[in-house]
């Protein structure tokens, strides 16, 4: 699943040590998702929604014919 | 916050996970190094006192905000124990199905030690389906 949240955390000038405390899990789960080698649960994608302020969907980005 | 938590929180959970796999990880250096140069003993006590010193600090992190531990720990922990039943219970299948079938066919005799090997995988693969059970329907 690919992802938008490197570019949206540096838009917010965040280093991924200060979003990783903002919503509560380690500097390489961040680092994982950015480089879309971790899905994070639906709770982590919608702690992360709800800290950047926009729709789980405008982050993540579903693309249907991966398995 | 309590002065305790101020004084953990200095460093990240990053770190903290890197400590905390030092420490295991010479608990077992220093077993085998004592059971490698004969002084099985104090290689056991070694191995007791850092195991102990880990599981401390693993308490400590765990009562601290630090946050060591999350959900991709849980999703490698899942993915890692999922690999190794299907290594020991796929590969324990064929193995002992293979001598069994040796045995049927009266050209292999099942010895006391791969009995035991049997049992134990037996039991392991038993477990498993308890606990499978269990997370189904409870």
């Amino acid at each position: 699943m690919k992802n938008r949240l490197r570019e949206m955390r540096e838009e917010r000038g965040l280093s991924q040590r200060e979003l990783a405390e903002r919503v509560g899990v380690t500097r390489q789960t961040i680092n994982s998702v950015e480089r879309g080698r971790y899905d994070p649960s639906l709770e982590l994608g919608f702690e992360l929604a709800g800290f950047f302020g926009c729709y789980a969907e405008d982050i993540f980005l579903y693309d249907g014919d991966e398995g | 916050m309590t002065e305790t938590d101020g004084f953990i929180e200095r460093y990240s959970g990053e770190t903290y996970g890197r400590l905390l796999g030092a420490i295991y990880l010479s608990a077992a250096v220093v077993f085998l190094v004592g059971m490698g140069v004969d002084h099985a003993r104090a290689g056991f006590i070694g191995f007791v006192g850092l195991f102990v010193i880990g599981l401390i600090a693993d308490f400590a992190l765990r009562r601290s905000s630090v946050t060591v531990y999350d959900e991709r720990y849980d999703d490698l922990t899942k993915k890692a124990s999922a690999a190794v039943f299907s290594l020991y219970g796929g590969g324990g299948f064929v193995v002992f199905v293979s001598l069994l079938a040796a045995e049927f066919a009266g050209v292999y005799e099942m010895g006391p030690i791969v009995e035991l090997f049997f049992m134990a995988w037996s039991a392991f693969v038993l477990t498993w389906g308890v606990f499978y059970t269990y997370y189904k329907y409870i």
